[in-house]
């Protein structure tokens, strides 16, 4: 699987920062979307759905870890990074708690940054693959925990 | 009724451990202020690398982002240095007794920190504050109290809402308000006021917080220095 098949969404409400991460991104082949609060997030998420997402924590409005809450009762499969530059250890168990895949700090490399996505996706990828199998051999609950991350 | 913030009920001084609470959170305000800026610095930079290596870019087209970067990382490494230099002044007599201080400024430093605090809860701010507001406070505890009054105030006001830091002064007084939206000077002469002693807290000179019954405003007010 090519990068470019890769979603990715970008929530941050520091639209300078965020919209030139997204061009990094997209130099390296990712296909890439912005919003800039957590409630935009929830509404393109209906829309779109991204494979990986990449999160602040303290946004207009709803602050981030009730987003990743939200996100993860809509699409339990998507994965979320918290990329943040407030966040501390209690933010990072919480959002850990809540099925985050990771937590990095502002300013990331973005070479970090990219690898994390891509340790993601391929997470996500092997898990539907693993749930589909399940599923095909009638296992039905086991392929919802595993794609609940129960198991 | 809004309660003020880092001042015993009495009003007659300010709370240690309260002192030490907001002092510490505007101390996160600031770090986390400069560490957007230096990521997005980082991030710029960063493009900047990329743009350059990139292969499938012209020359004129490389030229011109590079054109736009730096005026981006200018402007942001204004916005940082401004940041440094205001909360400097912040800095500045910070475990003084009372001293004769540049209100203005000290609101200029606060400004950024107003800005987020209210953009986080869906708020904005406007600032109306004049050229010559000098009073003889200790700093320190009265920036704290102003940031504390401003947070409560944001917390007792609506998403949408317009919050208004304004100075005005006469021949005898200086008086800081906050309040929700432009109120009409009609209004004002019907707003039951209620006021809390302070004079303590500003040292020789004396400093009142006014705040209104309906919760909708609170007033500093200072003895012309």
């Amino acid at each position: 699987m090519k990068k470019k098949d890769i979603k990715v969404l970008l929530v941050d409400d520091e639209v300078e920062f965020i919209n030139t991460l997204a061009q990094r991104l997209k130099m390296r082949e990712l296909l890439v979307d912005t919003v800039y609060d957590g409630l935009q997030a929830l509404e393109s998420i209906r829309k779109v759905e991204p494979d990986v997402i990449v999160l602040d924590l303290k946004m207009p409005g709803l602050y981030g870890i009730e987003v990743l809450r939200e996100i993860k009762k809509i699409h339990r499969e998507i994965q979320v990074i918290i990329l943040t530059g407030h966040g501390n250890e209690k933010d990072e168990a919480e959002a850990r708690s809540l099925g985050g895949f990771d937590f990095l700090h502002k300013p990331v490399d973005i070479d970090l940054l990219v690898a994390k996505i891509n340790e993601a996706f391929q997470e996500k990828i092997e898990r539907t693959m693993t749930a589909i199998t399940f599923a095909e051999a009638g296992v039905f609950d086991t392929a919802v925990k595993i794609i609940n991350k129960e198991e | 009724m809004i309660e003020p913030l880092g001042m015993s009920t009495s009003g007659s001084s300010m709370n240690t451990d309260m002192l030490w609470r907001i002092s510490g959170r505007l101390t996160a305000l600031f770090v986390h202020e400069i560490n957007n800026d230096l990521a997005t610095l980082r991030e710029k930079s960063g493009f900047a690398d990329d743009v350059l290596a990139a292969r499938k870019i012209s020359d004129a087209e490389k030229m011109k982002h590079m054109g736009e970067i730096i005026d981006s990382c200018e402007s942001r490494l204004n916005r940082a240095v401004a940041l440094v230099r205001n909360f400097s002044h912040i800095g500045k007599n910070m475990g003084s007794d009372a001293v004769v201080s540049d209100l203005r400024g000290m609101l200029t430093a606060l400004t950024p920190f107003f800005e987020k605090i209210a953009r986080l809860q869906l708020l904005t701010v406007r600032m109306a504050v004049r050229q010559t507001a000098l009073v003889a406070v200790r700093p320190y505890p009265l920036l704290c109290l102003i940031l504390a009054l401003f947070e409560n105030h944001c917390s007792h006001s609506m998403s949408g809402e317009c919050l208004v830091v304004e100075t005005k002064e006469d021949s005898m007084t200086v008086s800081l308000s906050l309040f929700v939206r432009q109120k009409r000077e009609s209004d004002k002469e019907s707003w039951p006021w209620q006021g809390t002693d302070l004079s303590a807290l500003a040292g020789t000179l004396g400093i009142s917080v006014i705040y209104s019954e309906g919760g909708d405003s609170v007033s500093l007010s200072f003895g012309r220095s």
